[in-house]
């Protein structure tokens, strides 16, 4: 049959439409982003998005830019019709948001629009309606500057699609999304989100920081960091947020290249992989992250909603983002910042410590030097003058029982009786040291621990243990506090270190570096341990030997479940090898499910179990050595499992707490 | 109960045994000490139910009796009574009153019925060590027991007693001492106790500057009898590893160097160790030891070298200088013997003359270089 061939081409068009509509307007914030990103590419500096029931009803885009004319509607509203492409070339270099000459078209074959816009070069405006494919004019009508397009019924046509849709809850925050999206890509502009005619939000004209203020509450921004970065001709820039701003759930993760929106699951991986150790499995953290490069190296051109981008290097654009917040995290570390949620003080100024503090590998600088850069320098009366009174070790007035000790011939021989050695903490000798030496104090006197920090001279570990001992009078002010802290006093006032985190913070590190770098040493056995073990944790055992190895865990299949401990990590105080490896081993299977990498996983399960406890008592000599060893790692503020392990309690806090003004 | 004394006299007494008090315990009577009073006789004892101590001292009994009083009180309030007479007594409601010069003072007791009793030690053996040979074998045993409570038997000295033989040995597994006595009379049958480190520890607070220390040895028992003082200590059970397997028997490769050189020398250069491994290079070859320590992550680096007598073939082997120290410490000749195996071997340390009678050695394990 023949049919008139301009009637086909409308049918064909009609149907066309309603094809690309499935793919181009799949739910109401489809249509939002179609005309948010008109609207911008008008050259819009104030948007107003307006939605009625979730956008069912209505969806309303105003905007102030430079409008069309009754010529640019029509030609609008047909397909692959745009005003943003001029040769084919032009698609390898898309800067405009829109370029394919659809979204119009396919949102009016299945809804109802009407169009009120005015080019400034005209005298008029124009008034555009289509109606399930049925236009009616552009007739001339008076309006301001801009456009303002009003999409009504959507899928009142196709029934299929709305059964396919969400509650109105959810495509509602499908269409807040959007509208953040856009709000944080373009701060510049004023943004209104009106809700069933409620504002939603009103932003007006900023900048990024600004931006996220107007949007999460200003106070977001002191958990936020600027990550700025390239490599070879790929920027990044943006902010990413730690602490308050972990999320449980995406939602605030937000790419975009050439400040078009796009979602990539690798390199959200990326991100994760940056922030390493300082985030748990299933937290997100907010990010505002905008890559710039050359259109031509890469595709935004993958999927008509436009939601992923191809790079040309895909390796590239992985390792921009992972050095862009690796750095920002370090940067923030180094500032005396904690990238992720910590009270420290942000008073004192440290805008110099950036210069002062060298690179964090293989300076050589101490804990103490550091953590005086980051809360400021000890007082410094404090730190000679009053120490000639107090090398007096350990054991004074509150000791009284020390008035007895051994009668000694050998001068040598008191000491490991007398002070716990450094080598070993958990020497029994300390503990009954410190059980011989003071044995009512803790019982009795509830307040003897405080009592002995409050006067340092009785309160200090002065260790006596020679080996290897720096010159203790400059190490001073450091207390142990209920076997769990360590207190020292910096000039803003008292750091607390998280004994425990604080120790498995350095494991962590010295473990990653001695599977990828530096093979750890292992302390040999003079009595090999046998292990019996589960059939999982044998399996376990056998994908994981060679890592362990590498750490100095020197572990061998004897026969069927039973394994041999010939050596551990060198250094490691370890009390039990086959409690310890079985610890890991049952670690190691739920960091592992965490965890992107195997070694990550092995080197978190080991530094968790291999760490000195909380109730493990210390010496000065040892907190010392581990404030310095802290400090060494990377990020020396968060423990592997994201815990803080540094807190400042500066003196204007403390003063607070006292309320002194 | 009612007695009177000098604080001195008392306040010796109590220091003897207060060491034997838990610090903390969930047993509230186990901070207290008992005081118990037969004519002129005043029997002091603490305990943590592993340990017990008791002592003795001559006062003046007006009234018999018994009551266990805090620790921490009857210490704190007596030492502070310097130079004065202390006159005690108790109350019905079990309150230990004390006069001194000007002051009064009253502390809650509790009942002496509630006190633990002291062990009965059906004795099987008895030995009976000179208070050096004691000191000596505490000294160089305690420090290098292990602090695994899960391998109880590595957390106590091992005795070995056979006719004219005494063993002690200690181990963590990463380092062993062995002392054996032959200048020693028994004749009972062969045994094997182990003893908990903080009784030992106790003992040596408590030894007499000459004497005897006289050891009854009972089922899971022992009581210790020292001048001043009678220890009653738990024995551990368990069985404990066969040590003699892994001491290298014929090693050949002998250093002979200076004691204090060797330590100064690795004291030295462990200050340049990693902070975590603290781990430290012996190289040995002709005529010298040369000993390295370097920090990869801080950049120090420290060599020592030594010139010592050595003959076997070079090698290098690194050690943990901390447990090396500890063990270079208990030698007290002034040369050192140390037998350098394999990479993979325990080195043997010893003092190149031994004491009368005595064979002491100690091992190491080496670290893996890798
Ligand atoms: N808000 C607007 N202001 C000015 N011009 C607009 C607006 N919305 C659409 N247009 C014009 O209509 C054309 C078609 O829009 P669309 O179908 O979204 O295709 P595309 O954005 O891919 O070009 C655009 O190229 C543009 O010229
Ligand atoms: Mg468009």
């Amino acid at each position: 049959m023949l049919t008139p061939p301009g009637k086909i081409k409308i049918l064909s068009e009609g149907i066309a439409n309603r094809i690309a509509a499935g793919e181009v307007v799949e739910r109401p914030a489809s249509v939002v982003k179609e005309l948010i990103e008109n609207a911008l590419d008008a050259g819009a500096t104030e948007i107003l998005v307006a939605v009625k029931k979730a956008g069912f009803d209505e969806i309303l885009v105003t905007d102030n830019g430079w409008g069309m004319d009754d010529e640019d509607l029509l030609l609008a509203f047909r397909r692959h019709a745009t005003s943003k492409l001029d040769s084919a070339e032009d698609l390898l270099r898309i800067t405009h948001l829109g370029f394919r000459g659809e979204a119009l078209p396919s949102v009016a074959s299945v809804s109802r629009v009407e169009v009120l816009t005015k080019r400034d070069d005209r005298p008029t405006g124009f008034r555009f309606k289509v109606d399930g494919g049925k236009a009616t004019g552009p007739e001339p009508a008076a309006t301001d500057r801009g456009s303002s397009i009003r999409v009504r019924s959507l899928f009142y046509n196709v029934p299929a699609r709305r059964k396919f849709l969400r509650t109105p809850a959810t495509e509602y925050n499908h269409i807040v999304n959007v509208f953040r999206k856009y709000a944080l890509s373009y701060p510049e502009i004023k943004w209104t989100l009106k809700r069933e005619d409620d504002t939603v939000w009103d932003f007006s004209s900023s900048d990024l920081r600004g931006r996220i203020g107007q949007m999460y509450g200003e106070g977001a921004l002191s958990h936020i960091h600027t990550v700025e970065g390239r490599t070879g001709d790929m920027f990044i820039e943006g902010v990413v947020g730690g602490g308050e701003l972990f999320r449980k759930s995406r939602g605030d993760q937000f790419f975009f290249i050439n400040k078009r929106p796009f979602i990539s699951s690798s390199l959200h991986h990326a991100v994760i992989n940056g922030f390493g150790p300082l985030i748990h499995y299933g937290q997100f953290p907010l990010y505002v992250l905008f890559l710039r490069l050359d259109p031509e190296d890469f595709d935004v051109n993958v999927h008509p909603s436009k939601h992923e981008v191809r790079f040309r290097d895909e390796r590239q654009a992985y390792r921009t983002v992972l050095h862009g917040i690796r750095d920002a995290l370090g940067n923030t570390i180094r500032s005396g910042e904690s990238p992720v949620n910590m009270p420290l003080d942000k008073t004192t100024d440290r805008s110099s410590h950036f210069k002062l503090t060298p690179q964090p590998h293989g300076r050589k600088i101490d804990g103490r030097e550091e953590l005086d850069l980051l809360f400021g320098n000890r007082s410094s009366s404090q730190s000679r003058e009053s120490f000639g009174s107090q090398t007096t070790p350990v054991i004074s007035k509150d000791y009284p029982y020390q008035q007895n000790v051994p009668k000694d011939t050998h001068s040598h021989s008191n000491q490991s009786a007398e002070h716990p050695s450094t080598e070993d903490h958990h020497d029994s000798s300390a503990q009954s040291q410190s059980d011989l030496a003071a044995p009512l104090a803790g019982k009795y006197d509830p307040h003897g621990e405080t009592d002995r920090l409050m006067n340092s001279e009785a309160t200090v570990h002065e260790s006596t243990s020679d080996v290897g001992s720096v010159d203790s009078s400059q190490r001073i002010n450091v207390w142990q506090l209920h076997r769990t802290y360590i207190l020292s006093q910096v000039k803003s006032g008292l750091v607390v270190i998280d004994q425990h985190v604080a120790h498995e913070r350095i494991l962590y590190e010295k473990a990653i570096d001695a599977m990828k770098e530096r093979p750890w040493n292992g302390q040999q056995l003079l009595f090999p341990v046998e292990v019996e073990l589960t059939p999982d944790d044998s399996a376990m055992l056998e994908e994981i030997a060679e890592g362990l190895g590498r750490m100095g865990f020197d572990v061998e299949h004897l026969k069927g479940l039973t394994w041999q401990i010939r050596s551990f990590p060198a250094g490691i105080k370890v009390k039990n090898e086959s409690k310890l490896l079985k610890d890991i081993l049952r670690d190691y299977r739920n960091e592992h499910e965490l965890r992107l990498a195997p070694e990550e996983a092995l080197a978190a399960s080991f530094a968790c179990k291999a760490a000195i406890k909380k109730g493990d008592p210390l010496n000065l000599e040892e907190m010392n050595a581990l404030i310095d060893d802290l400090f060494l790692t990377r990020y020396p503020f968060v423990c592997p499992h994201g815990r803080p392990v540094v807190i400042n309690l500066s003196m204007k806090e403390l003063n607070k707490l006292f309320l002194r003004e | 109960m009612r007695f009177s004394t000098s604080q001195s006299n008392f306040i010796e007494a109590f220091n003897r045994i207060a060491p034997a008090v838990p610090s903390k315990s969930t047993l509230p009577i186990l901070s207290n000490i008992l005081l118990q009073l037969e004519g002129n006789r005043l029997r002091m004892v603490a305990t943590d139910l592993e340990v017990s101590v008791l002592t003795e001292i001559e006062v003046h009994g007006q009234e018999d009796g018994a009551l266990s009083v805090p620790a921490k009180k009857i210490g704190d309030i007596s030492r502070e009574l310097e130079g004065l007479d202390l006159e005690c007594w108790m109350d019905e409601n079990n309150h230990l009153l004390m006069n001194a010069g000007a002051g009064s003072y009253k502390v809650p007791g509790i009942s002496a019925l509630e006190f633990p009793n002291l062990p009965e030690i059906e004795e099987s053996a008895k030995v009976t060590l000179s208070t050096d040979k004691m000191d000596g074998f505490i000294r160089r045993l305690t420090f290098a027991v292990s602090k695994d409570e899960l391998r109880p038997a590595l957390t106590g000295v091992f005795f070995q007693l056979r006719p004219n033989e005494i063993r002690g040995v200690a181990t963590d597994g990463h380092r062993l001492v062995r002392i054996v006595d032959q200048s020693f009379q028994y004749d009972g049958d062969p045994r094997e106790l182990i003893f908990p480190v903080k009784a030992l520890e106790m003992v040596r607070r408590n030894l007499p500057e000459e004497g005897d220390v006289e050891i009854n040895i009972g089922a899971n028992q022992v009581m210790i009898k020292l001048e001043d003082a009678t220890l009653f200590s738990r024995l551990i059970e368990g069985k404990y590893p066969h040590y003699e397997s892994v001491i290298p028997q014929n090693i050949e490769d002998r250093l002979i160097v200076g004691t204090e050189d060797l330590i100064r020398a690795v004291k030295r250069a462990a200050i340049f160790s990693n902070p975590i491994s603290r781990q430290v290079i012996f190289k040995v070859e002709a005529e010298k030891l040369e000993i390295t320590a370097e920090d990869i992550e801080l950049g120090g680096q420290g060599k020592e070298v030594i010139v010592a007598s050595y003959n076997g073939s070079p090698k290098e082997i690194g050690y943990n200088a901390n447990y090396i120290l500890e063990i270079l410490k208990q030698i007290e000749t002034d040369e050192l013997r140390m037998d350098v195996g394999g990479t993979t071997q325990a080195a043997i340390i010893k003092p190149t003359e031994p004491a009368e009678g005595e064979d002491f050695l100690m091992l190491i394990m080496p670290v893996r270089l890798n």
